[in-house]
């Protein structure tokens, strides 16, 4: 019974059901803006076409039909993780939004999301566009599992910690959700077979450069600051930069507590267990001495229980999104500094039409223009991106807000309940005994 | 108060001796009646010494000696010690049933008075009341009178049975105008500077005891006159097997750190930790039926000024003379062995070592509890600072209100978090560590009880030579030697016999206290435990109240 009450509710994926429709019945809804259920929120605009850009748009716009609202196709589940020795495999279960009938069911490896991601972005130009992050790679070796246990529980404590696959399946299932939601990416076919395929698709090796990653990082130290010519990107540039650095911050010093209370829940446990092993003698006031440790030992295992859940339920909430953020602000970052990129080539090949000779002035100019126009497409995507991103990241929050209370709310209520009961038992407990 | 009914009456056959026994507890004011009075209105004298804010620790510190804060405790345990305490002084205990004589000879001269109307139902009793009860109180170092043997079996049994109908007896009664004394430590203040600084302490008590001088007085005193307070105690009772209270702990790294006027928080903390130490220390020889009435005792609460307790620092005379002691009494317990007949110190011996080992354990888990509790009360407040940043990055004005709130609301948590911790030490942590240091008390009396029994027998092997030389002497005719022979062997039975005296004594006593420790441990770890439950209680409904507050704001944001 007691078990049964304290079952923490896997509180993360209900969110991602409620957010599509509502994105969906928003945006069905004579063509108005994602932004009409909030009130007033200061950096979102109203522009009816925020949202209304589709892929179609940017290549051959249809002539005759007003631009249709994107709208994901699919809906995605990651249900399961099994090992299969040292290998995960992730079970999706797909349905199309439109006929619910249509189901189909994957099995995916890892490696097989490392190729969509690469695929996404390679077939899509995605410039302007903030790629939603993958996950990292979960860590599926004894050698893993024990370091991360020490890390989590302290050194002290002999625990292992056991596998989180549910906590990948839920960040999985998150990325293939914004990917589906996305209105470029969503649309590509690369997540179209991922999804409905059977057969994983075929990978070439990614040759994961180290020299790429630190090039984009010295690259990126270089000239990320550089100032903008555009008031409302410059703020979000600075903003960005300071934001995603308080929000790993803000990740890693959740997780501690979310750890804590693991080990708080661990010196609980350690102590009910010392009580239930006292009781060797059976004479006189150790009777009732045992009776009470017995009694005691079960309050405690009540609040561990309660402690435990909590564990859970802040790392399915709030740490859910925070850890989110934190590698999608790098994503929004990442955008920016290409926008920058494209910004600068601008501004050179600006200087270069000035300082060309005649004969090659018609050159500078094209490429100028070219460089000019180049830079406008990203920033106007640049700036729908980021007003969608803003708004959903609004939104998860106050999501991951809510439930976080409510999950600290509910399993507050619930170990009070326990340890009440805990006590009355205590308190009507017969303590006579036999003096020998 | 229903909950804690006794269990029904297992002395339906001893309804003559249950009235009698009845009336008496009635009248025996200090044991029982002490509980029921802490039961009521305890909470009221824990209020206006707080120097903390925390009302849980000193709520707890009463609780502690047996004093029962919860209204809902009807005193079930206390009644245990009512019964079980026979001053071994009284010549009075080796008749009839000695349980109820002890209560009231420990009380004092007032007792007399409500004696009267009971002496008539216990015919047994009453003459001896009277006289006991004067003796009562200057009585503690004398040496008991010689207990008639044949009466021992009768009382053993009868006490028994008689604990039963006590417990029962008190519980329904709860009669209003009991004994009481009612101990607070206060107001540690520190006097000096440098070196020579030291902590002073404020002693409050509230009696009802008419030996004391005044009802209600409050004194100053330093830490090593507590020390000089068990010294005495020590000498007076410990080697005729009573249980003295162990010594507060002395603390260099804490006492430096005060001298040093280092202000932080574990230099309060020790301050706490150490003015509740006084606090238990003295609660516990206040329910100790022989202890409270000793006159050192009740000096230390009364006289404004002690002379100073120099012999208890460490390195004075005494001091040096004490680790003589120490180290002789320890060669002492290895060469020592005795050939126990009596099987119920066995098994206690076995019992209080295994309870030992137990606590220990249990007190290693508490500590790791705290350390554990204390670090998540630091997680969450450095969570509180990033949350509180990131609230001043964003910028959007519903998400950052509602990132603010939730600052706030971790930071409340961490007070939980950290109140939580100082729950689980003051009460569980500080409970087993006094436990511990009782059995070591223990231990320390049931060594003296194998020194008695040696004495005894070294008295009878002295005895016995003796006895030969007069053989000798008479045997080749010293007859001029053969009267003093006579006279050695006349004192030398003197002494066996005093020796087995002695011993059977202390072996008395010794069943009595371990008896009233016992109904102590229960009571007090069942008032701790359940004060502790309470506090884990009243951490969720924090919880609830702070994240009730906060949804709200959370769901405004959008």
């Amino acid at each position: 019974m007691r078990s049964a009450v304290l079952y923490p509710s896997v509180i993360a994926q209900e969110g991602e059901d409620q957010d599509v429709p509502s994105r969906l019945t928003s945006t069905k809804m004579d063509n108005a803006t994602e932004e009409t259920n909030t009130n007033g929120t200061a950096d979102v605009s109203d522009s009816p076409e925020a949202d209304q850009d589709t892929p179609e748009s940017s290549g051959l716009p249809e002539p005759t039909l007003p631009p249709k609202p994107f709208e994901p196709v699919f809906t995605v589940k990651v249900t399961d993780a099994a090992k299969d020795g040292e290998v995960v495999k992730y079970t999706l279960k797909t349905t199309k939004i439109k006929s619910d009938s249509e189901e189909y069911k994957v099995v995916r490896l890892y490696e097989d999301f490392e190729w969509l991601e690469h695929c996404l972005i390679t077939q899509n130009d995605i410039a302007g566009i903030i790629v939603p992050p993958l996950p990292p790679k979960p860590s599926t070796t004894a050698q893993s599992a024990e370091a991360r246990s020490k890390k989590q529980l302290g050194n002290d404590i002999k625990l292992v910690v056991g596998d989180e696959f549910e906590k990948d399946c839920r960040s999985l299932e998150k990325y293939l959700y914004l990917v589906v939601t996305h209105p470029i990416l969503g649309q590509d076919e690369s997540i179209t077979k991922f999804l409905t395929v059977r057969e994983a698709p075929t990978r070439a090796k990614l040759k994961k450069s180290i020299f790429s990653n630190l090039s984009k990082a010295v690259g990126e130290a270089r000239k990320g600051g550089h100032k903008d010519v555009n008031e409302f990107f410059q703020k979000e540039r600075d903003t960005v930069n300071e934001v995603s650095v308080q929000m790993k911050e803000a990740k890693e010093n959740f997780m501690k507590i979310v750890y804590g209370e693991q080990r708080v829940a661990v010196g609980l446990s350690h102590l009910s267990t010392a009580l239930h092993l006292g009781g060797q003698l059976q004479e006189g006031a150790d009777v009732v001495v045992n009776k009470l440790f017995t009694q005691f030992s079960e309050g405690l295992e009540d609040a561990k229980q309660g402690l435990e859940v909590m564990a859970v339920n802040d790392e399915n909430t709030l740490g859910f999104s925070l850890d989110l953020y934190s590698r999608y602000l790098e994503a929004e970052k990442e955008m920016l500094y290409r926008r920058t990129c494209k910004m600068m080539e601008f501004e050179a090949a600006s200087k270069a039409v000035e300082k060309a000779k005649p004969q090659k002035r018609e050159m500078a100019v094209a490429a100028r223009d070219k460089a000019e126009k180049e830079f406008e497409d990203i920033s106007k995507a640049a700036e729908k991106e980021l007003k969608n991103f803003h708004h959903q990241r609004v939104l998860t929050f106050q999501d991951s807000l809510v439930r976080h209370a409510d999950a600290k709310i509910k399993a507050a209520r619930d170990t009070y309940a326990l340890l009440t009961k805990c006590v009355t038992a205590l308190k009507t407990l017969d303590t006579s005994f036999k003096p020998l | 108060m229903a909950d804690d009914r006794e269990p029904p009456p297992l002395f339906d056959d001893e309804k003559p001796d249950k009235k009698e026994e009845e009336d008496d507890l009635f009248a025996t004011p200090n044991e029982a009646p002490k509980e029921e009075v802490k039961d009521e209105p305890a909470s009221l004298p824990t209020e206006p010494v707080q120097d903390k804010a925390s009302e849980d620790l000193f709520a707890a510190d009463d609780d502690l000696f047996g004093a029962q804060n919860m209204q809902e405790d009807s005193a079930a345990p206390p009644q245990l010690e009512v019964v079980d305490e026979p001053p071994p002084e009284m010549d009075i205990s080796g008749e009839g049933e000695e349980v109820d004589l002890d209560s009231p000879e420990t009380e004092g001269p007032s007792s007399p008075a409500k004696m009267e109307p009971d002496s008539d139902s216990s015919p047994l009793e009453a003459p001896p009341m009277a006289e006991v009860l004067p003796p009562a109180k200057p009585v503690t170092e004398e040496k008991p009178k010689p207990t008639p043997a044949p009466r021992k079996p009768s009382m053993e049994k009868s006490k028994e049975e008689v604990g039963y109908t006590s417990f029962a007896q008190i519980e329904e009664e709860e009669s209003g105008d009991q004994f009481a004394l009612d101990i607070k430590v206060h107001d540690p203040g520190k006097i000096g500077d440098g070196m020579g600084a030291y902590m002073s302490y404020k002693v409050t008590t509230q009696t009802s005891i008419p030996a004391f001088r005044r009802p209600s007085m409050t004194v100053t005193r330093r830490f090593s006159d507590f020390l000089g307070l068990h010294e005495k105690l020590s000498q007076k009772h410990v080697h005729i097997g009573r249980i003295v209270p162990p010594a507060p702990e002395k603390s260099v790294v804490g006492m430096t750190k005060i001298k040093m006027s280092k202000e932080d928080t574990s230099s309060t903390e020790f301050v706490e930790k150490r003015r509740a130490l006084l606090e238990r220390f003295l609660q516990r020889i206040s329910i100790h039926p022989v202890l409270q009435m000793d006159p050192d005792f009740r000096d230390f609460l009364e006289q404004d000024e002690l002379p100073r307790a120099t012999s208890t620092s460490a390195v004075s005379g005494a001091g040096v003379l004490r680790l003589i002691k120490g180290v002789g009494d320890t060669l002492s317990k290895v060469t020592i062995k005795m050939d126990e007949s009596d099987q119920w110190f066995e098994e206690k011996q076995n019992q209080v070592e295994a309870l030992d080992q137990q606590l220990k354990k249990l007190h290693a888990s508490v500590e790791a509890l705290v350390t554990y509790r204390k670090e998540l009360g630091i997680s969450t407040a450095a969570f509180a600072k990033s949350t509180a940043m990131l609230s001043n990055s964003e910028e959007h004005t519903a998400l950052s209100r509602a990132l603010s709130q939730l600052a706030e609301v971790e930071e409340k948590i961490e007070q939980v978090h950290l109140e939580q911790a100082d729950n689980d030490f003051f009460l569980l942590s500080e409970l087993l560590k006094d436990y511990i240091g009782i059995i070591q008390a223990i231990r320390i009396v049931f060594h003296e009880r194998v020194k008695s029994f040696h004495n005894w027998q070294n008295a009878q092997q002295t005895l016995a030579k003796k006895r030969e030389a007069e053989a000798k002497f008479k045997q080749t005719g010293k007859t001029d030697k053969i009267a003093h022979a006579q006279e050695e062997i006349r004192e030398w039975e003197g002494k066996v016999e005093k020796g087995r005296e002695d011993f059977e004594e202390i072996s008395k006593t010794i069943r009595t206290e371990i008896r009233r420790f016992e109904t102590n441990r229960v009571k007090d770890f069942r008032n701790i435990i359940i004060k502790y439950m309470e506090t884990l209680m009243n951490s969720q409904q924090q919880l609830i109240k702070y994240w009730e507050g906060f949804l709200p704001e959370a769901k405004a944001i959008a």
